[in-house]
């Protein structure tokens, strides 16, 4: 067969190129990137063909496999982990030692296995930590169930004992909770500035360390937060509430809230924003690949951009920062992105290695 | 997706056990089984769940599965029963998935029905609808076993009872005119992402307007 006569309905028909364009298959994948890379003026019709391709597929695209597939993965890992688990025990009944030498044996194979298949690197033996560089997303599914969904540049960790008595995990960075309820074992998150304790619901926190603000939005169910700087208060959410937490604020600013002086509060309550084009949930639109920006300023948008595409944006005129913006994408490149930011507001760019400068 | 041989062959290495070989049915069956599950529930991530708990379900008792000589419409079958057995236990939790609603599945909707509920995108929506109307039932027919229900060419000439070349040929003719339709219209599907963004830039422009002006 010739490829290089092909037209797009020629490259769609071929099994090899559908799976090469959901990814769902690595031989296909590899063939159909080495044969691109040397075809390069085949691309064009190539990605008319890839595009066509979702919308007859019932909008199955390559993002959407790869989380679904990923977690199936990841599930799989965790239920052989709880499945060795369950045969120690069954063996620890019988009270021959061999067997309980074989308990140990099989409890620390067990426990290799759990290392080996979770991603995200080791610190120590107690401690399970699961890390996104920029540009990364993941889907993983805790031990006890709970879905996390962790964005770029995002740090998840827990304690082995997690799911034991209590459920804590510690953040820094975004990430979307589906939990699983259970009304023995509370679910907590830990940041720098906010606790949230949660029974059985589905809500977003980003902390990200040099941020304004840290923010949970609760999307189902109820949470109630503490307010690190103001231990104080405790504060509950309704669905479509979100707080924000100044990250300058210091405890020292919130003794003299009470006395009336003008420091600013450390935090604040509002309700989640819709996104007006597709009807979802603003905060939540990164579950989804879409990149939202809902009336931003440009510093908070680099900002975003520098997690998303992992790359160091730089500005030359600090007056460009100010720049508002809003708009939503759906898998554009940087480059696209920065085109069509361009067209609304007066500024330039140029790329220098993996920076990028504004000017 | 997948030669027949293929899907014979990695069933029967699940069956012994490789766990890789579970891994790849999920693959190889995603697209035919995720959109069975859309069209009774809607939603992607709960059939995902019920896909997740199935193929996991599967595995633990594969040493007493019974001998199964159709693998899709056998993994088909058991998939129906997760997510009624699921969505029964969901109804009686009444929390998680509060917007899923379960078909009836005694008749089958047409294709464009299936992409119209699945496209999130209004415009998209618009387009694949009038490119789909330029094609006769038979070719949307085709369409959707190959793309929607991802089956391979040996499944969809039995089914229809047509050779593979005419089947094939049938799917080749109707992806030119739906092109042709596509590019006369002057809409390059990767530019409506675009065109999209384009409206909310101009509207975030004349909001800035408006506020210096203010």
């Amino acid at each position: 067969m010739e490829y290089l006569d092909f037209e797009i309905e020629d490259f769609l028909i071929d099994d090899t190129f559908q799976q090469y364009c959901l990814g769902s298959n690595p031989e296909s994948t590899k063939f159909w990137r080495n044969w691109l890379n040397e075809n390069p003026e085949k691309k064009v019709v190539a990605d008319k063909a890839r595009d066509m391709y979702f919308l007859l597929n019932g909008n199955l695209t390559s993002r959407s496999y790869k989380i679904h597939y990923d977690t199936f993965s990841l599930k799989l890992a965790n239920h052989n982990h709880r499945q060795k688990n369950w045969f120690s025990l069954q063996l620890s009944k019988s009270k021959s030692t061999i067997a309980s030498a074989a308990v140990v044996m099989i409890i620390l194979f067990a426990g290799l296995l759990y290392c080996f298949y979770l991603p995200g690197k080791l610190q120590n033996q107690n401690l399970t930590v699961l890390s996104n560089k920029a540009g990364e997303k993941r889907t993983f599914t805790l031990p006890d169930g709970t879905i996390v969904i962790l964005n770029n540049d995002s740090e998840l960790s827990y304690q082995k004992s997690f799911n034991q008595k209590d459920r804590i995990v510690k953040l820094s960075g975004e990430a979307y909770f589906e939990v699983v309820h259970d009304k023995y074992k509370v679910f907590r998150v830990h940041t720098k500035m906010l606790e949230i304790k949660d029974l059985g619901t589905i809500f977003n926190v980003k902390a990200y360390p040099n941020d304004k603000y840290t923010e949970a939005s609760l999307i189902e169910g109820s949470i109630e937060l503490k307010v690190i700087n103001s231990p104080s208060a405790r504060v509950i959410l309704k669905p479509k509430e979100k707080i924000l937490v100044d990250n300058q604020s210091t405890t020292s600013a919130n003794e003299h809230k009470n006395s009336k002086t003008n420091t600013p509060e450390a935090y604040k309550i509002t309700t989640t924003t819709e996104n007006p084009l597709v009807k979802t949930i603003t905060e939540i639109d990164w579950v989804s690949s879409r990149l939202t920006f809902n009336d931003e300023n440009f510093d908070s948008i680099s900002k975003r951009l520098e997690r998303w595409y992992g790359v160091k944006i730089i500005f030359e005129n600090n007056a460009i920062k100010t720049y508002r913006f809003v708009g939503t994408f759906n898998n554009q490149n940087l480059i696209e992105v920065l085109n069509i930011l361009k067209l609304s507001n007066d500024f330039n760019y140029r790329k220098e290695g993996n920076s990028i400068i504004i000017y | 997706m997948g030669s027949p041989d293929e899907s014979r062959k990695t069933w029967n290495e699940f069956l012994k056990g490789d766990q890789q070989a579970l891994l790849k049915l999920y693959q190889l069956y995603y697209v035919n089984l995720m959109n069975y599950g859309a069209k009774m529930t809607n939603n992607r991530d709960f059939t995902n769940d019920c896909l997740m708990d199935m193929l996991i379900d599967l595995w633990d008792r594969r040493e007493s599965l019974p001998t199964v000589d159709n693998i899709r419409a056998y993994l088909t079958t058991c998939l129906r029963r997760t997510i009624t057995g699921k969505y029964k236990h969901i109804k009686w939790q009444n929390s998680k998935h509060p917007d899923i609603a379960l078909e009836n599945q005694l008749f089958e909707a047409p294709y464009e029905d299936y992409l119209t509920s699945l496209q999130t995108n209004v415009n998209v929506t618009n387009i694949i609808l009038k490119g789909l109307d330029k094609l006769t039932d038979r070719q949307k027919h085709l369409l959707r076993l190959k793309f929607f229900d991802n089956l391979n060419y040996d499944e969809i000439a039995e089914i229809c009872g047509i050779t593979k070349r005419t089947a094939y040929n049938i799917i080749h003719d109707s992806l030119k005119i739906l092109k042709v339709y596509l590019i006369a219209n002057k809409i390059n599907p990767s530019s409506l992402d675009i065109t999209f963004t384009l409206i909310c830039v101009f509207l975030a422009l004349e909001e800035v307007i408006n506020h210096s002006r203010n």
